[in-house]
């Protein structure tokens, strides 16, 4: 194991970020749907049908039972890094996504301090590397960062964001690249069964 | 604490290279396009006296009479 770390605390916090990671995945998912029925890719959300949002409920109040800071500093994080393209959309709350992006992080920052900046640099690194891998699908996307950047740009955008998450919390961002590798696996098989 | 010394160097090192390349690339690809359409009628005209093939359109040039418009079959 990890030294200074315990076994529990480690499998918690794994367990924990695994388990969020499929929330925000069934929220993303949710988001693209139409998307990716035009594209004809794996969609967690349409796979789930009705019960996409209360899987995604129960599985963040499971994440939040194992470990709840990092869970909902992660959740907050995925929803400002998912929201920060959106410049001049109006969200339905009236503001424009950019605005909410940054009340979220001043509100995650003063609920968790250390614990969100973590949170938000491994979801900017993850946001990075997802990007950075489909630029040669997406390429015209105008949301894909790698062509909105450049693809090195990219790419070292991330290792510069994974390693802050190291400094901040090397616990958080080894389990979170592990649990991305098996959502995505995961997300790969639902793909090959349909 | 020295791993958490190595770590800011390091992201401070790839941060520092990160800001050149991107200017470097962003600045290079300037300079190349201005480049490239200073070089693009020199370019054309090579083509059309290489071939006698207008580059733009890929008609013949008129070689009978010697005249200045090349698209004229006059």
């Amino acid at each position: 194991m990890l030294p200074g770390i315990s076994k529990i605390f480690f499998l918690k916090k794994f367990f924990s970020v695994l388990i969020i990671g499929f929330a925000i995945k069934i929220m993303d998912d949710y988001i693209d749907q139409d998307i990716d029925v035009i594209k004809n890719e794996p969609n967690l959300y349409i796979a789930l049908e009705y019960g996409g949002l209360p899987y995604a409920l129960l599985l963040l109040s499971l994440a939040a039972v194992m470990d709840l800071t990092a869970a909902i500093s992660l959740f907050l994080s995925s929803f400002a890094v998912g929201m920060v393209g959106n410049l001049t959309v109006k969200m339905p709350s009236g503001l424009y996504g950019f605005f909410e992006s940054i009340i979220v992080i001043l509100l995650g920052i003063i609920l968790f301090k250390s614990e969100m900046l973590s949170s938000l640099f491994i979801m900017a690194a993850i946001q990075l590397w997802d990007d950075f891998l489909d630029y040669e699908n997406d390429n015209m996307s105008k949301k894909n960062l790698a062509f909105l950047l450049g693809k090195v740009e990219c790419l070292l955008l991330a290792i510069i964001f994974f390693l802050l998450t190291v400094f901040f919390d090397y616990v958080k961002a080894i389990t979170s690249i592990i649990a991305m590798h098996i959502i995505i696996y995961i997300i790969k098989l639902l793909g090959n069964q349909r | 604490m020295l791993f958490d010394k190595v770590l800011l160097i390091a992201v401070l090192e790839i941060a520092v290279f990160l800001f050149g390349y991107a200017i470097g690339r962003r600045v290079g690809k300037r300079e190349g396009i201005t480049e490239g359409m200073s070089l693009l009628p020199l370019d054309l005209k090579k083509q059309l006296y290489e071939t006698s093939i207008c580059p733009l359109c890929s008609q013949q040039l008129n070689t009978n009479k010697n005249c200045d418009k090349i698209h004229n079959r006059d």
